[in-house]
């Protein structure tokens, strides 16, 4: 899962960043509003985590272009600027979901799930696909028989997208896009590593191989 | 010391209008009767001098008139025409004195004195009295006329005067009674701006009124002006220092979760507690902050555009419950003369609680009439039935106690008191949970009915 984390304080980004990649996320970080703007519009981002109150652009009017130009990103807004005629323009301006500062990194992740879920179609608590149910508080999935299996955090990170996109062509680049940050390296071969691995925790029939294309994830077992 | 301003006027113009009249009153009687007086003694100049050429002196040296030469007027017993003339030692009286005397100076030849006497039958007299040197003889002639007339002239023309005086001092006071309310007029339009003000339905004060009270509108202007502005610096001021410890705050709260903290209990809880309580004294100065209390038209809070947004948000911000909202808005309503911020802060955080508690439905109802209006009912577990009570003991005052009870509305009595509206919590009949009925005053009724 791939986020865009919009935030100009460098010591709230550092603990903030490392909270959101131990639950999963692959982090990227753009510092004003400028730079947010371009970051978002780049199709890579599952969901953004957005503060209002940047240099150079206003969180809103990043929000507001976004909106403008089609893109449609899930948004948290994450503001110390909570009031309510503040939380009502921000939705307005097409946030998705709104919390105020301080908050409780709890709070943040579980609305978080609960956009990404929504963002597709998924409603309820937990992702659950053919069978298989991820508990993405342990990072671990519970298959319909049986115990439940734990998984590493880029395996984790594979499942969930795939659990949120089932029976459709994933290709490497695109897995690769949204399992990693901005930073990492970049080696599609990694993806093939990880699919080898989870295949051999939930059974080869469950990831299928399309020669050239990519992998699906089969929903019906 | 008169406070009326129309007072002190009136009594300073009838004042010097009656000094003005009185002594206008004095010359004029004075002009009128010299002038009539002159007349007078033109005529009785004339008379002396036939008198004196009426004189004859017989041989033994004896004065005497010539009848001929003599005016019948003097002939007339108490007629109101006289004379004395003296000749050395001889007196010759005119008929009509009968048996009074003039009581006339002897005077030099060529001197002239003019008396004021009281004649037979008490009759006013002038007497003109003149002294000739005539054969060798000194000749002193008094002529006198009766002032009856003229005085009764001058007493009916000091008559008229003073009814006339009279008219024309009420009239004055009625016409600067009638200017001195013409004058007022725009300090009472410039009394109204200022309650237009208050309320924020106007910015400034109209400068269109009389050159005398320009001054004045101008320093109330400058006034508010500087005070809006020393207002919006502190609450400006005070708004971003509460935001910008905001994210400081909040990386102390994450604090509590690092792993260099695993073990150390007591600071964790520590940590936890100072933070929480920072982060709600932080709320309370931005809530006082942000009340606004009223403000320009273009800010005003329109519920039938507003709160379909504001239940949008709440049904994000929720969106985990899935609640039904019942929403009852009144009909066409036009902008209301409440700040729109205000009413959101106030509403939204009255639903939101409200949204916190419901299991599945949240009622808000809106009616516009003498005032706002707002109820709000949720079918969650409300409160004991005692603490209803101990609610509505402490009135508005919520803010001490009501965090304890999750009802977090003291941000709601601090706009409801800022508007000196009314707030009512109590078990919603309808749906079983909480409800809280606020009442706000609506300006625009206020001023209809005051006035």
């Amino acid at each position: 899962m791939r986020l865009l984390l919009v935030e100009d304080d460098a010591e709230l980004v550092r603990s903030l960043k490392r909270d959101l990649e131990r639950s999963g996320y692959a982090v990227d970080v753009a510092g004003d509003g400028v730079e947010a703007e371009y970051m978002g519009n780049q199709d890579a981002y599952d969901v953004a985590v957005l503060d209002l109150g940047l240099p150079a652009r206003s969180g809103i009017e990043v929000l507001k272009n976004w909106r403008a130009q089609g893109n449609a990103l899930p948004v948290i807004v994450l503001t110390a600027r909570d009031a309510w005629h503040e939380r009502v323009d921000g939705f307005k301006a097409g946030a998705d979901d709104y919390l105020g500062k301080p908050f409780h990194i709890e709070e943040l992740l579980a609305r978080l799930s609960a956009l990404v879920h929504r963002a597709h179609r998924k409603p309820g608590g937990r992702l659950e696909v053919g069978g298989l149910t991820l508990d993405e508080e342990r990072q671990c999935v519970i298959p319909e028989i049986g115990e439940s299996i734990e998984l590493t955090g880029t395996e984790f990170r594979l499942l969930r997208y795939f659990l949120l996109h089932p029976d459709r062509v994933l290709s490497k680049s695109t897995l690769t896009e949204h399992v990693y940050d901005f930073d990492s390296e970049k080696d599609s071969n990694v993806i093939e590593v990880y699919v080898k691995r989870l295949r051999q925790k939930l059974g080869q029939e469950r990831i299928e191989t399309r020669r050239g294309q990519g992998y699906v994830f089969r929903s019906s077992g | 010391m008169i406070r009326s301003l129309q007072a002190r006027l009136a009594a300073a113009l009838l004042l010097s209008l009656v000094a003005v009249f009185a002594l206008s009153w004095f010359a004029m009687s004075g002009a009128i009767r010299s002038l009539s007086e002159d007349i007078i003694v033109s005529r009785l100049a004339h008379d002396a001098d036939t008198l004196l050429a009426a004189i004859r002196l017989d041989s033994s040296g004896e004065a005497s008139l010539d009848p001929a030469r003599v005016n019948q007027i003097y002939q007339r017993p108490f007629g109101g025409h006289y004379y004395k003339v003296t000749v050395a030692d001889s007196v010759i009286r005119s008929r009509s004195l009968w048996d009074h005397t003039l009581l006339t100076p002897v005077l030099e030849a060529g001197e002239t004195r003019r008396l004021h006497q009281v004649g037979p039958k008490d009759q006013p007299l002038l007497v003109e009295v003149r002294g000739f040197q005539t054969g060798g003889s000194a000749v002193t002639i008094a002529v006198a006329e009766e002032l009856t007339t003229v005085e009764a002239n001058i007493a009916a023309f000091q008559r008229y005067f003073t009814i006339a005086a009279g008219i024309a001092l009420l009239m004055l006071i009625l016409l600067q009674i009638a200017i001195v309310r013409g004058g007022m007029r725009p300090l009472k339009r410039v009394q109204r701006e200022l309650r237009e003000l208050e309320r924020g339905a106007v910015s400034s004060l109209n400068t269109d009124v009389p050159t005398e009270v320009i001054p004045l509108v101008g320093e109330i202007n400058r006034l508010v002006r500087v005070l809006g502005q020393r207002l919006g610096r502190s609450r400006n001021a005070l708004g971003d220092l509460a935001h910008a410890l905001k994210t400081p705050l909040t990386i102390l709260q994450r604090l509590r979760n690092d792993d260099a903290l695993a073990g150390h209990e007591q600071v964790r809880m520590t940590l936890d507690t100072q933070t929480t309580s920072m982060q709600r004294l932080i709320d309370r100065v931005l809530a006082r902050a942000r009340i606004a209390g009223g403000g320009p038209p273009g800010s005003w809070f329109t519920p039938n555009t507003e709160i379909p947004t504001l239940i949008e948000a709440l049904k994000n911000l929720h969106r985990h419950k899935s609640l039904a909202f019942d929403v009852n808005l009144p009909v066409n309503c036009e902008p209301l003369e409440l700040d729109r911020e205000d009413m959101l802060e106030l509403i939204g955080n009255v639903m939101d609680n409200a949204c916190k508690w419901a299991e599945e439905r949240v009622r808000l109802t809106l009616a516009v009439g003498e005032t706002l209006n707002i109820d709000i009912e949720d079918d969650g577990p409300g409160v004991e039935d005692k603490a209803y009570e101990a609610i509505q003991q402490r009135g508005i005052r919520l803010d001490e106690t009501a965090e304890g009870q999750g009802l977090g509305l003291a941000i709601v009595g601090e706009i409801v008191t800022q508007y000196r509206g009314d707030i009512r919590i109590e078990r919603s009949a309808a749906l079983g949970g909480l409800r809280v009925a606020l009442d706000i005053p609506l300006h625009r009724m206020h001023t209809a009915s005051s006035t």
